[in-house]
């Protein structure tokens, strides 16, 4: 169970991790301009941040019959976590002031990051599902004779 | 209880269960006579059905009641969700989640849905969930 969970974090984490990475590279170029000099650190803040947003994805229920609504509104409350954890630590880490452009912006890349991710995950599960419906198929040809 | 063997005259071995009423040692008993698998005992109401386990879409586990669910109908087990899965095992039922054991025989099909969680399309049009911590399992049981 536990080695499933890690196993499933760092899944997440490597996606979140890029994204991040990205995320950084044009919001820097956007917001800090291309003579912006940076802190050694913000290697390490990335590496934070991917791994604290990627800890929410743990505590999803990986129960079988919970309810479309409860699966919405798990992804609501992991959405709301990787929120204020990347707006409270990014203001720590000096990311953003508050002014509209830089909040709406960090918004912007929070919700595309969120969404990226899911939609990588959502593809990895597709292919697995194909594996798996073909699979099925060769068992159960096997096994009704 | 009077337990009697007698010699077979006629060569067919054969055993006749004499009661008033069929308690779950007496079931167990015949299950393991019966080579153990091709049958279960389900109940529903006051009637008991000896019922192939081919038929059984899947079985669930509700405020620690488990129940079988056929195409149609739905039956009550006297088993636990645990006993099932160690009886099953070598069958095509399988966990597929905490609460849930599936028959892969009477799966249409698999998909990927929110969280990470897959959902099966039964034969029978009724769709039911499996958890990711079974996927594996899943995939070993197919020899992928």
């Amino acid at each position: 169970m536990f080695k499933k969970k890690l196993a499933l974090y760092f899944e997440v984490y490597k996606r979140v991790t890029t994204c991040v990475v990205f995320a950084v590279a044009v919001y820097t170029a956007v917001f800090w301009g291309v003579g912006v000099s940076f802190s050694p650190w913000i290697f390490w803040q990335v590496i934070l941040i991917a791994a604290i947003t990627s800890l929410g994805s743990v505590f999803l229920s990986d129960e079988g019959n919970i309810s479309k609504r409860r699966a919405w509104a798990e992804s609501i409350a992991y959405f709301a976590y990787v929120n204020v954890s990347v707006m409270v630590l990014g203001y720590f880490f000096g990311w953003y002031y508050f002014n509209w452009p830089m909040v709406i912006s960090m918004e912007v890349i929070i919700s595309a990051i969120y969404v990226t991710v899911s939609f990588l995950s959502y593809c990895s599960d597709c292919r697995t599902a194909d594996k798996l419906n073909e699979g099925l198929k060769k068992y159960q040809r096997d096994h009704e004779k | 209880m009077k337990i009697t063997i007698l010699p077979a005259d006629d060569g067919e071995e054969e055993i006749i269960i004499k009661c008033n009423a069929l308690t779950r040692e007496m079931l167990k008993a015949l299950e393991q006579f019966r080579g153990g698998i091709n049958q279960l005992a389900l109940y529903k109401g006051n009637e008991i059905r000896l019922m192939d386990v081919s038929e059984i879409y899947y079985f669930e586990s509700v405020d620690n009641v488990v129940f079988a669910y056929c195409k149609d109908e739905v039956y009550e087990t006297k088993s636990r969700l645990y006993e099932l899965e160690e009886k099953l095992s070598m069958t095509s039922f399988m966990r597929s989640s905490k609460s849930m054991i599936i028959n892969l025989n009477k799966i249409e099909s698999l998909s990927p849905i929110i969280n990470g969680r897959f959902q099966a399309l039964l034969k029978n049009k009724e769709k039911v969930m499996i958890s990711r911590q079974y996927v594996g399992k899943l995939k070993e049981k197919l020899g992928l």
